[in-house]
């Protein structure tokens, strides 16, 4: 999984992680007013780690574990 | 519903489509840039290595011309890289004054170096994120207004139909977060939508462009095996520092194999070579490769560790329990994820396409610069050509002014755009991209190619065609992605079109069946153009009287890459 942890306590709502992924992985959940993890499987660990490193409060870990299936031509 | 008027409509807002805005704003009034993802967080340019071909006016031109006109394997357009040659000092300096920092030697002077496996032309570093934000900036001070999460899925066309014999005159989407359609009547467009790559890379500016009835060409320089990773888990993005800091590359053998197949460039070669030794080692029995990085320095293995473009990454890999001061660490090429860099939508120099109307930028176009083979002139490409398509476009717009939208034309596009999320029945795109991928897998399919094996794959093709017609989406993001998948697969096809027609080895198009570049016959591109519900193709040489470098004798040269013995029998015409 790309998104290693998403910490929903430690989230202040400020959308900032919602903003920024180009792949819509978080969303804001208009309930709790905080992000959610909406489509963490199209998370494609981007390098930048956009959500992890804007994060204000550190409630998102990338890691750049490929959640995908590979394949190999040998 | 709504309706958007404007004078120039960008689609896409990578460093393309920005400089196209950019330029397009200087000379017309109201621009419209929309992107699928968010300008400055998305897009290849906001990930890319920032390696950018950086020419003074006092370097011996002749000489970077004639490196990436052979490395190109001479099918580059010459006209354009004279124009990069030109102009991308000018637009090195005006992405300075709008306040992107350079990497520097001591002096304070750009420090410039060799690009990978260049040994004339020089490229300046960048972070890729800070000059995407630069850019936007930039648009935004200028007034261009931006439409972020829009999704286009075709272009209008002044007669309504596909394909058009009139001119594009805007485009149809809808918001990916709202599913709110969107119609924007534009008086010209440009299409900068990026290339065919993985994810969201999915070739959707060029199968729009061919579908609308855009003239295609380039696409059999497609390459097949573009992701590499580490331990067969991490992707390799900004492979390139790991190059520059030194990374090694061993078979099981114990054996620097890169130092055989390329004694000058060894593990500093392109991407691209490196990929194919890869595979080689393992086809032959040497594999598995391992990456070693073991032998630097501790002040090299920090830089990795705190470099922007790779810090995140490998500080991560390490919580991950890799430790690249020790170990050696498996390296591995993957297939299935297709690169069109070298393929796209037909244009001039000037960006204009064979539909009046629309113009083309960045991968879209297929880089005409860079030939048929991969070169890191990508970034300045986009810089130059998005300029001049971006200034071609407000030129038209102003002549042609615009035309009315054809509403039967709305019905049916925005019929097709929503048919996914109304669908009761289809595949899931996943589950349809699984089989393709699948299929694409082995190196005698998609990488070292021959008729056979094309032919089946093309037959395949047209079934996972109509599969894409017909996938279902659960909500917009899901939408997004049916219609991805629809580019791609149709890329897919234009991509083995062309390359079981391209009876020769050149660049990537790898023809196990012929295993020797023919510049007797095939200095010529291959063009496609949809007609009807089928395909027309032809070929257009390249201009050799007004071009500056050209091969000394136009003859058979045999294949300069590594190459596999044992496909070289594959099934030949």
């Amino acid at each position: 999984m790309g998104i290693k942890t998403f910490r929903e306590e430690l989230c202040n709502g400020c959308g900032l992680c919602v903003e920024d992924c180009p792949m819509d992985v978080f969303v804001m959940d208009e309930a709790t007013g905080k992000a959610k993890l909406a489509y963490p499987e199209d998370c494609w660990e981007c390098n930048r780690f956009f959500c992890e490193t804007g994060c204000p409060t550190q409630a998102i870990e990338v890691t750049p574990a490929a959640v995908h299936k590979l394949y190999k031509p040998y | 519903m709504s309706q958007i008027e404007c004078d120039v409509l960008v689609i896409g807002g990578g460093l393309a489509g920005c400089w196209a805005a950019i330029r397009a704003r200087e000379k017309a009034a109201r621009v419209i840039m929309v992107e699928k993802g968010k300008v400055a967080r998305s897009g290849k340019s906001s990930f890319s290595g920032a390696g950018i071909l950086c020419p003074y006016p006092a370097d011996d031109l002749d000489a970077w011309r004639r490196e990436i006109v052979v490395r190109g394997e001479y099918m580059a357009d010459q006209d354009v890289v004279d124009a990069l040659l030109a102009e991308q000092p000018a637009r090195i300096r005006e992405m300075g004054e709008w306040g992107l920092g350079y990497e520097r030697d001591e002096k304070g002077d750009l420090l410039r170096t060799g690009g990978l496996g260049s040994m004339t032309t020089r490229v300046v570093t960048v972070s890729s994120q800070e000059m995407m934000e630069v850019l936007r900036r930039r648009m935004v001070e200028l007034g261009v207004r931006i439409l972020d999460r829009t999704y286009v899925t075709g272009l209008l066309t002044s007669d309504g139909v596909y394909p058009t014999t009139g001119a594009v005159t805007g485009c149809y989407g809808f918001n990916t977060r709202t599913g709110e359609p969107q119609t924007i009547n534009a008086a010209a467009t440009v299409l900068a939508a990026g290339g065919l790559g993985y994810f969201y890379f999915t070739g959707d500016g060029i199968a729009m462009g061919y579908r609308a009835g855009a003239e295609v060409w380039g696409m059999e320089f497609t390459r097949t095996m573009d992701q590499m990773t580490f331990q067969e888990r991490f992707s390799d993005i900004h492979l390139i520092t790991f190059q520059r800091l030194g990374m090694r590359l061993y078979n099981r053998l114990g054996e620097r194999f890169m130092e055989r197949y390329y004694p000058e460039q060894r593990e500093n070669a392109t991407r691209q070579q490196m990929a194919l030794a890869v595979i080689l080692e393992n086809l032959e029995g040497r594999g598995p490769v391992q990456a070693g990085l073991n032998h630097l320095d501790r002040e090299s293995l920090n830089k990795l560790r705190t470099l922007p473009s790779t810090a995140p990454r490998v500080r991560a890999m390490e919580r991950e329990g890799i430790d690249f001061g020790k170990d050696r660490i498996a390296f591995n090429v993957h297939s299935g994820f297709i690169n069109a860099e070298s393929g796209g939508l037909k244009h001039n120099p000037h960006g204009q396409t064979t539909l009046p109307g629309l113009y083309v930028a960045g991968e879209t176009g297929g880089f005409p610069a860079n030939g048929a083979g991969t070169i890191p002139l990508k970034l300045a490409s986009c810089c130059v050509e998005g300029y001049r398509a971006g200034e071609s476009a407000a030129r038209y717009a102003i002549w042609a002014g615009s035309r009315p939208v054809k509403r039967d034309q709305v019905r049916w596009l925005e019929e097709e755009a929503f048919r996914p999320i109304k669908a009761g029945k289809g595949m899931a795109p996943e589950e349809l991209m699984d089989q393709v991928y699948e299929y694409l897998r082995p190196a005698g399919v998609s990488i070292f190619r021959s008729a056979g094996p094309m032919r089946a794959l093309l037959a395949e093709q047209e079934g996972w065609a109509m599969a894409a017609a017909e996938l279902k989406a659960r909500d917009w993001h899901g939408l997004v992605k049916a219609h991805q998948k629809r580019s791609y697969i149709d890329c897919i096809g234009l991509t083995f079109r062309s390359s079981l027609e391209r009876k020769e080895t050149r660049g990537m198009n790898l023809r196990a069946d012929y295993p020797y570049r023919d510049d007797a016959d095939w200095l010529k591109h291959i063009i496609l153009k949809r007609e009807g519900a089928g395909l027309k193709m032809w070929y257009e040489s390249l201009p050799a009287d007004k071009y500056k470098v050209w091969p000394d004798k136009l003859e058979k040269v045999p294949v300069q890459n590594p190459w596999p013995q044992h496909f070289a029998q594959g099934g030949r015409d």
